[in-house]
């Protein structure tokens, strides 16, 4: 029906009524399958053959597995499980050869349905006959295995075939039918054949379905199966606005998804490799049976209960126009998540290097520096990512010609908010107590941060706005949440050097440097700023090939900032950034 | 590349641009499509071709039908009563002419509303839902039977398993806190006719001493709107070249707390006076697509607007509604006169050209037959040939038998933009169409 080849979609209701979907159901379009250890697996071919022969449907009978013993040969094979003769539409046509089918399957109907032990005892094809048996030189010839016989069948061709059926348990009595293999698919427009009913090519897929759910590797789950979540929280656990654990411990427990012990109390952190979890996790049968316990995860965090989702950011009011958006954006948010990713870097620096830690004396300090670096940096680089999408946004919003300019958005701000209301000066500390309070008091959820990016994001709802660009915001509003957690991990992790003496022994002695004692790294980072900026501006003005050079070039400045600085911090020298 | 805008003029789809892409209506059914570019190209081909081509083109399962039938000797379900015929105020535009039609102010006898009631309930069967309207003149000027009405249709309606739905039209002046109760008790829909803010408002509907009505009315409406749960209150504002700041109507009423506003613009009136004209339509157009802006932002943040216009067309958009009529006057509904009289509407009261009967002896069906099959919007020029004919309906009929059809381009570009505030809205907050989003919103109370 579908002549035209463009694609149309049906937008309302009487349209969606109305609207006969061309081609296949869309569970078998390659894009839609359920993926699998196979890909390929998204309907189970046998079902295709068990209508092999038109207005015939068979089972195919076999044992549980290959290696299972051959106890009952009688039942194996292709049983008739019934005909089908007045809803197959391939035997409805007065064509010759349909009508001498037709009408050999009603005379045949009766004495069909009058057993239950009718089987596919052979085929004939282009004059080769195929037996069903196993030819057996001493004793009988004994019925093959359903799956073997599913697989002769698999080699008939499209075209006239003759089958016999004969009866199991009753006399040897034989009914010869003279038809065709079925074309499965339209030959032209590769529709499935009709007489298929809905969900009939998908039924069995079950249980290689559940246990592919388990064995697969993630990436063919990436919406739907975690390997690590948070586990539910329970209601005497103090929970964060955003619903996460205010304990940080409970907040970092990573825990399997697929653990087979789902009680609380024997939660513990899932191992860092699939092996090591394996034998923690259902297994292949128990996941048939129980996969039900797996819980819905939401931002990472196990629902077991009716979702609650937390408090509404849509209620944000938006900005009347897109030049006070821009403005936001050019003059608050990228300055401030600049400002931020340098207080991160300096932080960094002020830590000792794990080597440095070894000399310590603390059995674990070269991991914990190690760790809080690492998380350090991780952050850092997260706010240069935003500093990226806060530039990108602009420039989106200039090439939607909603503002009349773009210029590059790569200054530090010289303020932020305090997390408490109100406002602090941007500072370059060493990471001391002080300093990370500040850091999870800005990051903490449904504070600062991400109310700051509620307006942006209710304003670019908007339908005048591209789509690209609430995509982008989202983002950036969804990252901060992660931030904090590490920063209360980080909290965690330095509890231990609590009331040492001397006191933050993980600290380097670092003070500010002027301008001159840190001048090579002042260079880098000037010059990092400038290949920026005319990276941002080609790509702002859609010319990428060009701007590429320049952000990679930056990013390869990144690097040798970290050396340069991490040489200056040995030396006890802070690099000024302002 | 064809532009959907140059398009072939067909009856049958109607292309049209949006931010995602370019869609079509097609008139049977009102379904909207979403195209590509090339869909959209074969689709433009295919409307000068016919309707097996368009059908062809897009997939459809059924023909496109030609046209719509009239519905045969179709069941009664709505009446409004003309409680009184007389009214407090002297509006310039009224189509009832001060509430007496023309004639001689009068009150509708007990007699004749009982009778009208039962003449309602007459065929119900179980499970019907039945709508009674009290209209005027100001129908708050005969509470007594109006009130006696309500209590008598709530017995039928239970006596026969059916439900009894109540609305009433008022200027709000003769409001009292009782009417609020009992309209409460009801679950009336209660429509305030108020024309604009302050001395917009009463300019244009002033006491018959010339005095402006909006202060009386708002004092005796606000007490109505704080006890509301069952009952709903709009304002329904009457547009005239004289108020046509619709925006700051809109919001100045949302201010105060309705959770809808309406706003139907005259078209005709007996005197003349009022009616809009062509450059005013242009105004009009203008300031209905400023306010549709603004529902579709509060709605893509999620929140209520009371634009009742934009909601219920958005509603009807996405269902698909499409009418051979522009309502159900003479159909399912007919309009009571205080001395019996039924007629195809509210409107057409003491009107000859809409006479259908009596409510001793019922609707004559020969004459609603014959008005069926001449009001059929298929059977209308140039309503025949228009893409939005389904959407419109032709016209209110009282207004086109008087007037023509002098709004129809105002129509086309309403129905235009609303089109495309649909496709916007159900991309980017398709909740809104589960009704999961405030539509109109009770949620403000």
């Amino acid at each position: 029906m579908h002549n035209g080849s463009g694609k149309i979609f049906p937008r309302n209701l009487t349209a969606r009524a109305a609207y006969q979907v061309p081609g296949n159901p869309v569970v078998t379009r390659l894009e839609d399958v359920v993926a699998n250890c196979y890909p390929g697996l998204e309907l189970d071919v046998r079902n295709f053959d068990r209508r092999f022969f038109p207005g015939l449907v068979f089972e195919f009978v076999a044992r549980q597995d290959n290696t299972a013993s051959y106890k009952e040969p009688n039942r194996y094979g292709a049983w008739l499980h019934y005909v089908d003769v007045l809803m197959d539409p391939d035997v409805q046509s007065e064509a010759p050869e349909v009508k001498k089918l037709r009408i050999d399957l009603l005379l045949n109907a009766g004495t069909l349905a009058a057993h239950d032990d009718w089987y596919l005892e052979w085929v004939e094809q282009k004059g080769k006959r195929l037996s069903m048996r196993h030819h057996n030189p001493d004793n009988p010839d004994y019925p093959l295995d359903g799956l073997y016989v599913w697989r002769l069948l698999r080699g008939l061709e499209p075209g006239p075939l003759t089958i016999g059926l004969r009866r199991r348990e009753g006399d040897d009595s034989e009914i010869v039918l003279e038809g065709w293999r079925r074309n499965f698919v339209d030959p032209v427009t590769g529709v499935i054949s009709g007489a298929y009913q809905p969900g009939e090519l998908l039924q069995s897929l079950c249980s290689p379905w559940q246990h592919d759910f388990r064995d697969c590797s993630c990436m063919y789950w990436a919406a739907n199966h975690p390997d690590v979540v948070f586990q539910e929280l329970g209601p005497d656990d103090e929970k964060l606005p955003n619903g996460q654990a205010a304990d940080p411990l409970l907040a970092n427990l990573r825990v399997d998804w697929l653990r087979s012990d789902r009680s609380r109390d024997a939660t513990a952190a899932a191992e860092n490799t699939i092996a090591k979890n394996r034998p923690y996790q259902f297994d292949h049968f128990q996941i048939n049976q129980e996969w039900q316990r797996l819980n819905v995860v939401v931002r990472d965090q196990e629902i077991d209960q009716v979702y609650a989702p937390p408090p509404d950011k849509d209620k944000a009011e938006p900005f009347d126009t897109p030049e006070q958006l821009a403005k936001e954006l050019r003059e608050k948010l990228g300055p401030m998540e600049m400002a931020l990713a340098l207080e991160y870097v300096y932080a960094r620096f002020s830590l000792l290097s794990p080597e440095q830690a070894d000399h310590s004396g603390w059995p674990t300090m070269r991991d914990d520096v190690a760790f809080i670096r690492g998380v350090l940096m991780i952050i850092a680089s997260c706010e240069m990512q935003h500093l990226r999408w806060v530039n990108e946004l602009l420039w989106i919003l200039h090439n939607a010609k909603l503002i009349s300019s773009y210029a590059p958005v790569l200054h530090p701000a010289k303020t932020l908010p305090d997390g408490k209301r109100g406002w602090r000066n941007a500072v370059l500390s060493p990471l001391t107590p002080d300093t990370l309070t500040r850091f999870i008091d800005i990051e903490r959820p449904s504070g600062v941060l991400d109310g700051a990016y509620a307006r942006v994001i209710a304003t670019l709802r908007l339908p005048i706005y591209p789509k690209l660009a609430i995509e982008l915001a989202e983002r950036i509003d969804s990252d901060g949440i992660d931030h904090y957690s590490k920063f209360c991990e980080v909290e965690v992790a330095l509890k231990t050097y609590r009331g040492a003496n001397p006191a933050l022994p993980y600290l380097r002695e670092i003070a500010v440097g002027t301008p001159n004692e840190a001048k090579d790294a002042l260079k880098v980072y000037h010059e990092i700023l400038r290949l920026l900026g005319n990276g941002y501006t080609d790509y702002a003005r859609d010319q990428l090939e060009e701007g590429a050079p320049f952000v990679m070039a930056a990013r390869a400045k990144m690097n040798e900032l970290l050396t340069v600085g991490e040489a200056l911090a040995l030396r006890g020298i802070g690099i000024p950034f302002w | 590349m064809i532009n959907a805008s140059l398009s072939v003029a067909s009856a049958d789809v109607h292309l049209f641009d949006t931010e995602f892409g370019p869609h079509a209506l097609l008139a049977d059914a009102s379904q909207i499509f979403a195209l590509d570019a090339q869909s959209r190209d074969e689709l433009a081909r295919a409307a000068g071709l016919g309707r097996e081509a368009v059908r062809a083109v897009i997939g459809l399962s059924r023909p496109l039908a030609s046209a719509m039938e009239a519905p045969r000797d179709p069941p009664l379900r709505s009446l409004s009563l003309a409680v009184a015929q007389a009214c407090n105020l002297g509006c310039s535009y009224c189509y009832a002419q001060e509430g007496s039609f023309g004639g001689k102010a009068r009150d509708m006898a007990w007699r004749t509303a009982e009778a009208a009631v039962r003449r309602l309930f007459a065929d119900a069967a179980a499970g019907d839902r039945l709508h009674i309207s009290f209209l005027g003149g100001e129908p708050l000027a005969a509470r007594e039977v109006l009130r006696d009405a309500t209590d008598l249709a709530v017995a039928l309606a239970q006596e026969k398993g059916a439900t009894a739905a109540f609305s009433i039209t008022t200027n709000g002046t003769l409001l009292r806190p009782d009417d609020g109760e009992f309209f409460e008790r009801h679950g009336f829909s209660v429509t305030v006719s108020l024309d604009g803010i302050g001395a917009v408002h009463d300019r244009l509907r002033p006491f018959k001493n010339g005095r402006g009505s909006y202060a009386r009315a708002i004092e005796n409406v606000l007490p109505l709107l704080a006890m509301r749960r069952r009952m709903q209150i709009s304002a329904r504002v009457t547009v005239t070249p004289d108020n046509l700041d619709l925006r700051e109507t809109l919001d100045g009423f949302a201010d105060l707390g309705f959770a809808s506003v309406g706003f139907s613009p005259v078209l005709r009136s007996p005197t003349g006076r009022s009616e809009l004209s062509e450059p005013d339509f242009e105004v009009l157009l203008g300031q209905m697509i400023t306010c549709g802006r603004e529902f579709e932002r509060r709605i893509a943040q999620g929140r209520p607007y009371p634009f009742a216009n934009m909601h219920s067309a958005m509603r009807e958009i996405h269902r698909g509604t499409h009418r051979p009529y522009p309502c159900g006057a003479g159909a399912g509904y007919f309009g009571v006169s205080a001395e019996g009289g039924m007629f195809a509407c509210h409107r057409f009261v003491d009107d000859e050209a809409g006479a259908m009967g009596h409510v001793e002896t019922g609707v004559d069906r020969a004459r609603q037959r014959q008005w069926l099959e001449e009001r059929l919007v298929d059977r209308q020029e140039p309503c025949r040939s228009c893409w939005a004919r389904y959407l419109c309906g032709g016209g209110c009929h009282h207004e086109v038998i008087a007037r023509g059809r002098p709004a129809c381009d105002y129509i086309r570009g309403w129905l235009e933009y609303c089109l495309q505030a649909y496709v916007r809205l159900s991309v980017l907050r398709p909740d809104y169409f589960d009704g999961r989003t405030a539509p109109d919103a009770t949620a403000l109370s």
